[in-house]
Formats: C-alpha cells, sequence, structure tokens
C-alpha cells in the first residue's frame, strides 16, 4: 500500500535516534471535542499543568489525567503552563484548527521537552496514538479546583 | 496422485485469494474509488515530486523537529536535504543521522491478496483490513507481518482518507524490543495530479531499552507538493 515502504525507515529512524487531525464524530454535537491529556511520568507528577485555551485557564490537569473541552469551529490557541496559573507566561503554545463534529487529541510533553526554546510543549496526535494512553488515565471533570 | 491433489489445492487457494481480492474491488468499484492505492508500488508516488516536510520526533523527555526538503529533481543520493533541526542549523551529527536514514533502501512489502477483508461498510465510511505477504518482508520489516493494515474510505467523496497500521503482538527491530507499534497516516487526493499524496504520517512506538519502556512517536507532516 502507498508509501508503507517508508513505515520501516520511519521506525529504524526512531530507534536510530534513541531522541491535527480529527478521528471521530463528537457525539454532543455542536462544535469539536479537545481531548487534554497527560501521562507526563515520574518527574513533576506532584505539579499540576495548567492549560489555556485562547488564553483561558481551562483546566489544572493532574498526571495520568485527561480532560475533555467543547470548542467552536475555527481555530483556537492552546498552551501549557507549569509554574503559573499565569497565561502570560506560558511559552509559545499551538494553533489547532478544529472542524465542527470532530474530536482531536492533544497530548502534553513530559516537562524536559519543554527546554526547547519557543517549542510548543503539546503534540496533536491522531486517535489511535491516543487510545492507548487514555486507557491509562482517568478523565478529570473537576478542572479549576 | 499426490502431485494432482497438490496442484489442486493450491489453485483453490489461489482461487480464493482472487476471489476475496476481487470483492473489495468489486465494492470500490460499486462507490466508484479509484483503487490505485492498492498498488503496492503506488507507494513511490510522492518520490516523483519535490516536497517539505517537517518532521517531530518526540521520545518521553526530549522533542526534535526538524525540516527537510526532498528535490526530485536532483540525481539519486542528492534529494534529501536537511534544512533546520530546532529552529537552528542541523549539526554534523544531525546531518549523518540523516544521511543514514534516507539512504536506507527497503523493497516495497506486498499485501498478501489472501487477506483483504472489508471490515465495515455502512455510514458513508468503507473499512478494509489486509496483511503484507511475509515473503515480500526482510529482516529490517519482517514485523510488519503481525501489523494489519486497515484503510478507511469515505464513500460518499469516493476517497481514502487514512490508513492505521497497529501491531498485534510484541516485536524486535534489530536488537531492540517494541512492545506496541501504531501508525495513523493521512491522505490527500491532489486533482491536479491525479494521485493520493501523504498529508501526515504518525508512527507511536512503545520501545523496551534497558528494561525501561520508552514511548517514541514521529510526526510527518508534507507540504508544498510540486512536479519537476
Amino acid at each position: 500500500m502507498f508509501l508503507f515502504r517508508r513505515i520501516s525507515v520511519l521506525i529504524i529512524l526512531v530507534t536510530g535516534v534513541t531522541g491535527a487531525f480529527s478521528q471521530t464524530t463528537s457525539p454532543t454535537g455542536t462544535g469539536a471535542k479537545v481531548y487534554l491529556i497527560r501521562h507526563t511520568g515520574y518527574n513533576g507528577s506532584a505539579l499540576n499543568f495548567h492549560c489555556f485555551i485562547d488564553s483561558q485557564l481551562v483546566c489544572n490537569l493532574k498526571n495520568k489525567r485527561y480532560s475533555i473541552h467543547q470548542v467552536s469551529p475555527g481555530t483556537h490557541l492552546i498552551n501549557v503552563n507549569i509554574y503559573k496559573k499565569d497565561f502570560k507566561s506560558a511559552e509559545a503554545g499551538i494553533n489547532l484548527e478544529v472542524e465542527d463534529n470532530k474530536v482531536y487529541y492533544v497530548k502534553l510533553l513530559p516537562g524536559k521537552a519543554y527546554s526547547f526554546k519557543g517549542a510548543d510543549k503539546l503534540l496533536v496526535v491522531s486517535e489511535s496514538t491516543a487510545k492507548p494512553v487514555l486507557a491509562k488515565c482517568k478523565e478529570q471533570t473537576a478542572c479549576l479546583n | 496422485m499426490k502431485h494432482l491433489l497438490f496442484i489442486g489445492i493450491c489453485l483453490l487457494v489461489q482461487q480464493v485469494a482472487f476471489a476475496q481480492k476481487a470483492t473489495v474491488l468489486e465494492v470500490l468499484k460499486k462507490y466508484h474509488v479509484d483503487t490505485a492505492f492498492l498498488d503496492s508500488n503506488a507507494q513511490q508516488n510522492a518520490t516523483r515530486y519535490s516536497f517539505d516536510v517537517k518532521t517531530t520526533l518526540v521520545t518521553d523527555d526530549k522533542k526534535k523537529v526538524s525540516i527537510s526538503k526532498y528535490d526530485a529533481s536532483q540525481p539519486e543520493g542528492q534529494r534529501w536535504k536537511l534544512i533546520s533541526v530546532d529552529g537552528g542549523m542541523p549539526g554534523k551529527t544531525d546531518l549523518n543521522t540523516f544521511r543514514k536514514q534516507h539512504s536506507l533502501n527497503i523493497p516495497t512489502p506486498q499485501a498478501d491478496d489472501n487477506t483483504y477483508k472489508i471490515v465495515k461498510d455502512e455510514g458513508g465510511q468503507l473499512v478494509i483490513t489486509y496483511s503484507y505477504d511475509p515473503n515480500s518482508l526482510v529482516d529490517d520489516n519482517k514485523f510488519l507481518a503481525d501489523c494489519p493494515v486497515t484503510l478507511y474510505i469515505n464513500t460518499e467523496t469516493s476517497r481514502l482518507e487514512r490508513s492505521e497500521m497497529i501491531s498485534t503482538k510484541p516485536f524486535k527491530i534489530k536488537l531492540i524490543k517494541a512492545d506496541y507499534m501504531n501508525t495513523n497516516f493521512t491522505y490527500s487526493y491532489q486533482e491536479q495530479f491525479k494521485e493520493y499524496l501523504p498529508l501526515k504520517e504518525e508512527v507511536t512506538l512503545n520501545l523496551k531499552l534497558l528494561g525501561r519502556l520508552i514511548e517514541t512517536t514521529t510526526i510527518n507532516e508534507y507540504s508544498s507538493y510540486t512536479r519537476p
């Protein structure tokens, strides 16, 4: 099948270095669903990751948790800040373009990945990548406590 | 007698294989889907074009973003060029690694015609699965034999939208053990070229290194396709 020869190359690339898109229809109807997923390992696990959508704090996300947010179709800026609940000090985020009735999965990366200047700390992944991670996490509904 | 029986079984197996692929082709035809993407050799489509690639490589605690270009007009061996790594000029190690990765020559895996199956045909979506023929795989990619491929086709637009490949059991890549692999490729049918070209490739791999589980994700985003 198309391009599958490259899969081996990609995998060898990954092993050698040891270094947004929608998937499903949203059952809730209007807007799109954004999953913010945090499974960031032991380091910094006691800290909350403060997540912002369009500069609004939407969740103080604990480790091994995910939160679900309904957003309108269009482009949304998503940021995360570890140390402060303050959007001003949040580093560059990602612009996520969303369509109506679609679901998007955004993974928060572990702390050390934040050292690269100006890099986003977030990764938009497919449903199939998100699923096994979601299975290891619980939903956090009390987001702003 | 034994020979006749053997030939009979071979013919039967061949017919079953043909029937399974033929059924899939029939359904694709019903939805006016261009079946060229089922041809294993169509993998080479993208290499006839020049394009840009943004590669994001994330391991547990590291992230690397690199930009590269593929120029189909250049002689073989000089087509790939690494432009930047993490926003700066690539270092010597980056260039060496990049050169090594892009000089790998792995033969195209071929689908096993006997494994084609339609698993869903409703709600505007057609889902087809198949597996690779183990005889078409080499040491570097023999683990693909246990990674069935799933194709997702939108029957309203008659287009292939994405494909997925998930490992069904742990495997080894050279000396490294992997627990799990999941790939997700999205495509775009380029009207001007009348071909499917990749938009995004996402590969997640759970590796076991020195007893530690490491999750890696590689995302390749393709853009600026031009025909030289």
